[in-house]
């Protein structure tokens, strides 16, 4: 069991206006310092982005983990937005503050900077990429949130590490459909795993999340998960993907990271029509040329009930 | 003769597609505990299922495909399709044949989806997209834009609806001819090629003469390119003019159009108070910009329109025959308000079921104005996501007596009710794990009574299908999940019997 | 424990599955591969590929040899341009014991 911080790299998209005699500080050392923000009469947001190489820091460290560094089995158990360290915030009781972690998803009226998120516990990808934030509204023109913010705002957590030993094959050039293969050797087991959760960063900035649910595996047991790898975005070969398990509760929550694999970028959208008789499929090359290839029909499987 | 000593065999010789409910260990014998691309042929038969193939043979196909509609043509049965591109833009094309595509026709920034009515050969489209509502996921209109309309032959469809024309005529009096002397106020109405009329514009004030014709001059042409017409309204006589040139009843003249939009002179035009019969006054009240909402429907000849971005439980219903006139006052239906939007609505044996995620309501067309027709409340529990109402074959949702519905609870046949058990009872561990939080609105269902067969694009962005050969009730009715290497987004049908999918980039 | 054979369904006696029997086509050279499994598909019986054809006049059979209290079988192909058609399969089944050793 550990902690870890998150801190801000840079402002998002915000409007708030400084008190006056304060300024934006390092973000780095505590985002805002010495900076207090005011609704000026029309509200304020400010939005804190974070980024994977430089915003994680474990058990106090002063240097940053990046999140392809983190130790594998790595699971966050528990996340706050935390601003001025947690300590006392709001200097003016006539603005309503309200933290954020994504922008769609706030706190109520909160002045002590605690919150959760909403029944579920967030992977670290998703609190990285999701940033978080404060919105005040209030119509005075001296509102403020203020404090010791040299403390800092920061996402506060804390983490396990799951032990087990987890294999992907394959986990380079995977394209849409290829069959992948988590094997446990040791610690967790895989039977009880009720979804895989594939996390990636388009070529835009978005973040996807793709969910496989167990009922739609190939196979599933207490050593091996075999599942199709779906369709990903806009994504270039070489990409790098993280699958996280998500348990049914029995062996632990939230998700674990189970490992990484990279990927081969393969468009194979389009408009198609079921056509009787065909024993492939046919789709559309990445090229997007009018050129096809033929694949397989993904696994037609049936399992009957026990006998007798 | 047992073939191995003493063995006794156990024949399987029904094979009724998924079981998924409760405890795997207690899956019938006739049924499979896990399945995946298999098809039943006749009654007891299972098979791997259909491989898809390509349908667009042009050289550089459409991709990321996010919705596809049927849209039958006076000529043809033809798709109109939502692809959105690398800048976040989505882009509705119109594919006519595997070898032709129209398009773009339209082209909004932030459209993620669409409805889609054809009518009268002309398709109408509203663009609509996700938005937050606490940790669940809604679809509305999308913010500042409205209903448009495409002709069907690859021009770009335009906004629908539209404003008056501007400016201001001459009046004279014309060659010998007759009107009721007096005074009366004059004006415009602009007609498009669709066939909307405007609200009376230009109105200017005249008094003619007994043995005069009216004369038209320097009329205004309008600035929107789709006028085809401008026809001339007046009033009857008015025998206290107060000033109010818009307080008055509005009819159109018998025999005085310009069957254009660049001639500027009527000359001529004798009629006597008697004449003026259809009215125009009603045009006054009806919206000049129609915004876009997440549901159109058709029912009894009307457009109806609703969950708009700013009002989600409130229907635009149109003028019968005429999609886009809606009376800003008098066709309008508000849902009863409970922070949810109106996700569908579909007629089924002359009732009007308007439908919310866990939510069913009905009303009937009373002869009146929409704004009256009375409200039932038909499910407080059970309701429906934007295209969780089964499609027939190329064209409404209804199937010979029921409509099928895609609830929370599974998908059930609704014949005015909701018919339990539902037809994923068999499937229901299936159903209930189906992530309805975020992805409700990806479920689509096209129903083909000619294979038989129900496909259900699921939140897992695989297809369920249900193949009913063997009957339509939660007993007989044989389920089997079918993957693709892509993320199916769409289905429909084509042609009677030919099964569209679309995928997107995921 | 019967000299003969007899249904031992809901008893949950050890049963040995001796042979599967299918009427089964496919495309030419279509290897349908089936598995039995245990409860919680601890245990499974790997058997042979079946190689099928467009059409035939015999219902073929799998030997196989599978020791359990209940089993399933598992039927799929892997293969490109691999297809079937099942419209009946027979799993011969014989109750050898009445239990496990406690």
């Amino acid at each position: 069991m550990g902690t870890f911080k998150i801190k801000p790299t840079s402002l998002g998209s915000s409007t708030f206006t400084l008190v006056s005699g304060t300024t934006l500080g390092a973000f780095q050392a505590g985002a805002l310092n010495s900076s207090v923000i005011k609704t000026n009469g029309s509200g304020a947001l400010a939005r804190l982005d974070c980024a994977l190489a430089t915003s994680i820091f474990l058990d106090n460290s002063v240097l940053p983990t990046s999140f392809s560094s983190l130790p594998a089995g790595f699971t966050v158990v528990t996340h706050n937005p935390i601003l001025n360290g947690g300590g006392s915030t709001n200097g003016d009781n006539s603005a309503s503050w309200f933290m954020q972690f994504d922008s769609s998803t706030e706190s109520s009226n909160s002045q002590t900077g605690l919150f959760t998120y909403p029944n579920t516990i967030l992977s670290m990808l998703d609190l990285v990429n999701g940033g978080f934030g404060v919105r005040g509204v209030g119509t005075g023109t001296s509102d403020a949130l203020f404090g010791t913010l040299a403390n800092g705002w920061f996402i506060s957590g804390n983490y396990s590490i799951q032990n087990f030993s987890w294999t992907i094959s394959p986990s380079t050039s995977v394209s849409p459909g290829t069959k992948v293969t988590i094997t446990a050797s040791s610690g967790l087991g895989l039977g009880t795993l009720s979804s895989l959760s594939i996390q990636y960063v388009d070529s835009n900035g978005n973040t996807h999340i793709d969910t496989v649910l167990a009922q739609d595996f190939l196979s599933q047991s207490q050593t091996q998960v075999v599942f199709f790898f779906p369709q990903f975005g806009n994504l270039t070969t070489g990409s790098t993907v993280y699958i996280y398990a998500i348990d049914n509760g029995t062996q632990f929550s939230g998700s674990v990271l189970a490992g990484t694999l990279t990927v081969k970028f393969a468009d194979a959208s389009g408009i198609y029509i079921l056509t009787p008789f065909a024993s492939t499929d046919i789709i559309y090359n990445a090229a997007r040329d009018g050129t096809t290839t033929s694949v397989n029909i993904l696994d037609p499987i049936i399992k009957t009930g026990f006998i007798p | 003769m047992s073939p191995v000593r003493d063995h006794q065999g156990i024949a399987l010789t029904s094979f009724n597609g998924l079981w998924d409910r409760g405890d795997p260990d207690t899956t019938p014998l006739d049924h499979f505990s896990q399945c995946s691309n298999i098809d039943f042929v006749a009654q007891s038969s299972f098979r791997t299922r259909p491989g898809v193939g390509i349908s667009q043979t042009v050289s550089v196909p459409l991709s990321n495909v996010k919705r596809i509609y049927n849209y039958p043509i006076q000529n043809a049965n033809t798709l109109i399709v939502l692809t959105i591109d690398t800048s976040g833009n989505g882009k509705i094309y119109h594919v006519v044949s595997s070898s032709v595509t129209y398009g773009p026709i339209l082209t909004i920034a932030g459209m993620t989806d669409f409805a889609f009515v054809p009518y009268a050969g002309r398709g109408y489209i509203s663009p609509f997209t996700d938005y937050n509502n606490g940790s669940l996921i809604f679809q509305s209109g999308l913010a500042s834009n409205y209903l448009y309309v495409y002709a069907g032959d690859g021009t770009n469809a335009r906004q629908a609806a539209g404003a008056g024309m501007s400016g201001t005529m001459t009046i004279a009096n014309g060659a010998a001819g007759y009107t009721d002397a007096g005074q009366k106020v004059f004006g415009f109405v602009s007609q498009t090629a669709s066939g909307y009329n405007s609200p009376p514009s230009i109105l200017t004030s005249f008094i003619t003469s007994s043995g005069n014709s009216v004369s038209f001059g320097s009329i205004p042409t309008s600035g929107n390119p789709n006028v085809v017409k401008r026809l001339l309204v007046s009033t009857i006589t008015i025998p206290n003019f107060n000033g109010d040139l818009s307080g008055y009843q509005f009819f159109f003249v018998p025999n005085a159009v310009i069957n254009d939009n660049t001639t500027t002179a009527l000359n001529n035009i004798s009629f006597y108070d008697a004449d003026l019969l259809s009215d125009a006054s009603s045009l006054l009240n009806n919206l000049t910009s129609v915004p876009a909402g997440a549901v159109l429907s058709m029912y009894h000849n009307r457009l109806c329109l609703a969950a708009t971005n700013t009002d989600i439980s409130l229907i635009y219903v149109s003028l019968p025959g005429e999609p886009e006139a809606f009376d800003q006052i008098a066709g309008l239906i508000v849902a009863p308000l409970d922070g949810n939007p109106i996700t569908n609505a579909q007629e089924f044996r002359d009732v009007f079921y308007v439908f919310k995620r866990n939510r069913t309501y009905s009303y009937a067309d009373n002869g009146g104005d929409p704004s009256s027709w009375p409200l039932v409340i038909i499910d407080p529990g059970l309701g429906t996501c934007p295209h969780g109402v089964a499609t027939v074959l190329d064209s409404g949702g209804v199937n010979v007596d029921a409509l099928i519905v895609a609830t929370y609870q599974g998908i059930s046949r609704f014949n005015g009710v909701y018919i339990t058990p539902e037809l994923t009872w068999k499937i229901s561990n299936y159903w209930s794990n189906l992530d309805f939080t975020n992805n409700f609105g990806k479920i689509q269902m096209v129903n083909s009574p000619v294979q038989k067969k129900l496909y259900c694009v699921t939140p897992s962005r695989n297809l369920l299908v249900g193949d009913y050969n063997n009957g339509m009730d939660y007993k007989n009715i044989r389920w089997c999940p079918w993957n693709f290497q892509s993320q199916v987004n769409s289905v429909g049908i084509q042609d009677v019997n030919n099964i569209i999918l679309g995928a997107d980039l995921g | 424990m019967a000299g003969k054979s007899s249904s031992s369904a809901g008893e949950e006696l050890v049963n040995h599955y001796g042979l599967i029997r299918l009427r089964v086509d496919g495309i030419a050279n279509t290897n349908l591969r089936m598995t039995l499994m245990s409860l919680d598909e601890l245990q499974t019986n790997v058997l042979n590929p079946l190689v099928l054809s467009l059409t035939s006049s015999i219902e073929p059979t799998v030997l196989c040899n599978f020791t359990q209290q209940r089993a399933k079988l598992q039927i799929t192909t892997t293969g490109l341009g691999e297809t079937f058609q099942i419209s009946k399969i027979i799993i011969y089944v014989k109750p050898v014991a009445n239990s496990y050793p406690q």
